[in-house]
């Protein structure tokens, strides 16, 4: 499914996490794995340019603890904003799937804080699983992905993904917001539309409309469902943008309790 | 298997986080906040301003070692081991840094705020603005030049050894540039305030970040120090700038709503003088044939300031009121758009110097 996977590393105590996705992941017929460890540049910190050789030896370790003869691994360790340097990498490494762990922060933790995850959500060209890192979790098994979807060009690449990974889930359900009062009854029927139509390209899909704004009310569907994993699509829209009026994208990142797989807009035909 | 160091390109300004993006915005928005607090809620400044020792204002005290303590902790001394790694970069910086740079701002300073401006700004108010551009000078930048540095895809490790250098030299240099500088502008401040504000905004902070540094990593180790620890310390950093500036325009709201112009007029000088040093360190390293990993750098440091620790002083030394402080506001005001410019020019002019891999160093 995805052939070379980047993964960025943190070292924090929720690695072990990740890691155990990634080894999930890598089941689905991974071939080549890039491990990567950013030294951050975010003010004010300094990049710890004297920690370089011992994280380089650390990833050395994990290289060899997840090799296998069908698994080539590579390792960099890289300096700068954590989240740019990532979104950079994948693209240059021409990746299939970036793999990051995520914490739930508020829009102010990640103002003064920053939050690589979010950060290269933004900036990445390339399809990026979140993982939400939290001690006291195990990462979960893959039972239910749910497809968020409003039927435009920016979630094209959102629902061929979830088409192709729909085969490796037991159920898919496909959802869209939308308003549900009277008067509305146009919105309603083309968001149907749109859904029958995914439902005949995706085996077993199942369908639902939601009734609110899709910032909060696709997250709270997850939460009903216990989905697995939320398929999302984004859109190029910049920092300043989403720290003052939000994207449904950035929204579904920072408050799911799930994995989220953001998938870049292709490219207007 | 296989383990690389890449030297990556970052895009333009998506490789800084948004606090430091818009850090001018920030700045803005703290000198309209506090205008507005001193102006409507005068109370609370004034209250603050009381809590008092040895003439020390303990709030702003903790404020400032808020906005310092984090980068404090963050110099690693054992970095000069590589010291040797980069001798030209080093010997530019350095030069350019405490021989050249205090000296040319005090000139150019004083020639705009006492000389040209003249007829715009009374003089007790030049001479408080030029102590202030004194105190920004005096000391290179220590943690928003990394950002710098990343953005003309500088050697890192040459960047961090020349901030752990200045540092190291800073703790000497600082003080003797400022009484010398402020005398021969016959602005008078005792030694013993000035030594004070030394020890309290440049010696505490940075043997207590020496010391937490060495603490941590030995307890928690390298990971948690990097990936935890000051994870959850770095914030403490902005959110202590924000609050001084908010502070500080509290009680300089009269004089900013009387003078609005006097920010450009202190601006002016401040704007040429980053240029000029800007030019003569990345000029000299090109004269030197030294890669563009480091003369980008090595111009970065020469030209930005240590805004913190300026404002800190001033206030220190002239108190939340002063044209002073004001000044050194303007610095940090500056800082984003003018060392963005410079990144530009730097990146454009990348070809003119050998890549690292030619120069045998």
């Amino acid at each position: 499914m995805f052939k070379h996977i980047l993964v960025a590393v943190d070292f924090s105590p929720a690695w072990p996490l990740l890691r155990q996705r990634l080894e999930k992941l890598t089941a689905w017929g991974t071939n080549r794995v890039t491990l990567m460890y950013v030294l951050s540049t975010r003010y004010p910190a300094s990049p710890e340019e004297t920690h370089r050789a011992h994280y380089e030896a650390k990833l050395a370790d994990l290289t060899s603890e997840l090799a296998t003869p069908a698994l080539s691994i590579e390792s960099q360790v890289r300096s700068g904003e954590p989240g740019a340097v990532i979104a950079e990498a994948a693209q240059e490494l021409n990746a299939d799937l970036v793999l990051m762990g995520c914490r739930g922060y508020s829009r102010w933790h990640e103002f003064f804080l920053g939050s690589t995850a979010l950060d290269a959500a933004r900036l990445t060209q390339r399809p990026l699983w979140l993982e939400p890192i939290a001690e006291d979790q195990g990462s979960r098994d893959f039972r239910l992905m749910m497809l968020a979807t409003d039927g435009s060009q920016a979630v094209t690449g959102a629902e061929e993904m979830a088409g192709k990974l729909a085969a490796y889930f037991q159920r898919t359900l496909a959802v869209t917001a939308a308003c549900a009062s009277e008067g509305c009854d146009r919105e309603i029927e083309d968001a149907q539309r749109h859904l029958n139509t995914l439902a005949e390209q995706i085996e077993g899909l199942e369908t639902r409309i939601l009734d609110g704004d899709p910032r909060n009310v696709i997250t709270a569907e997850a939460d009903r469902e216990a989905a697995d994993l939320v398929v999302i699509g984004k859109r190029g829209r910049n920092r300043i943008h989403e720290f003052l009026l939000g994207s449904t994208a950035e929204n579904i990142a920072r408050d799911a309790h799930c994995p989220v797989l953001v998938v870049p807009s292709k490219p207007e035909s | 298997m296989s383990t690389k160091q890449v030297s990556q390109a970052p895009s333009a300004t998506e490789g800084m986080g948004l606090f430091e993006r818009f850090l001018s915005l920030w700045v803005a928005l703290a000198i309209v906040a506090g205008i507005l607090l001193g102006q409507f809620a005068p109370a609370v400044p004034e209250t603050l301003s009381r809590f008092e020792y040895a003439q020390v204002s303990i709030p702003v005290a903790i404020l400032i070692w808020a906005m310092i303590f984090p980068m404090m902790v963050q110099v690693d001394f054992t970095s000069l081991l590589g010291v040797r790694r980069q001798p030209k970069g080093l010997v530019i910086t350095t030069v350019v840094n405490w021989l050249i740079k205090p000296f040319t701002m005090f000139a150019i300073a004083w020639f705009f705020l006492m000389v040209v401006f003249e007829p715009f700004i009374p003089a007790d108010k030049a001479s408080e603005y030029l102590a202030g551009a004194i105190l920004l000078g005096a000391a290179p930048c220590t943690a928003m030049v990394f950002v710098w540095s990343y953005l003309t895809r500088g050697d890192a490790a040459y960047t961090l050894v020349q901030v752990a250098l200045n540092d190291l030299i800073m703790l000497f240099a600082f003080a003797p540039i400022v009484v010398f500088l402020l005398g021969v502008s016959n602005i008078q401040v005792p030694w013993d305030t000035v030594i004070l504000s030394v020890v309290l905004y440049i010696v505490i902070p940075l043997g207590a970040g020496y010391l937490t540094r060495q603490a941590v990593i030995k307890r928690r180790g390298i990971e948690w120090f990097d990936n935890v620890f000051m994870k959850r310390l770095a914030p403490v950093t902005p959110i202590g700038l924000i609050i001084t500036l908010v502070l500080l325009f509290a009680f300089q709201g009269d004089v900013i709503i009387a003078n609005p112009l006097h920010i450009l007029l202190i601006a002016i000088p401040l704007i040429i003088q980053t240029f000029l040093i800007f030019f003569i360190a990345y000029g000299w390293a090109k004269a030197w044939k030294v890669p563009h990993n480091i003369a980008a750098p090595a111009g970065m440091i020469g030209a930005s300031n240590f805004f913190e620790l300026a404002v800190a002083v001033a206030i220190a030394l002239f108190g939340l009121q002063s044209g002073a402080a004001l000044a050194t506001v303007v610095g940090v005001l500056v800082e984003v758009p003018i060392m963005l410019a410079l990144v530009r020019i730097a990146n454009k002019t990348r070809h003119y110097f050998p890549e690292a891999e030619e120069v045998k160093t």
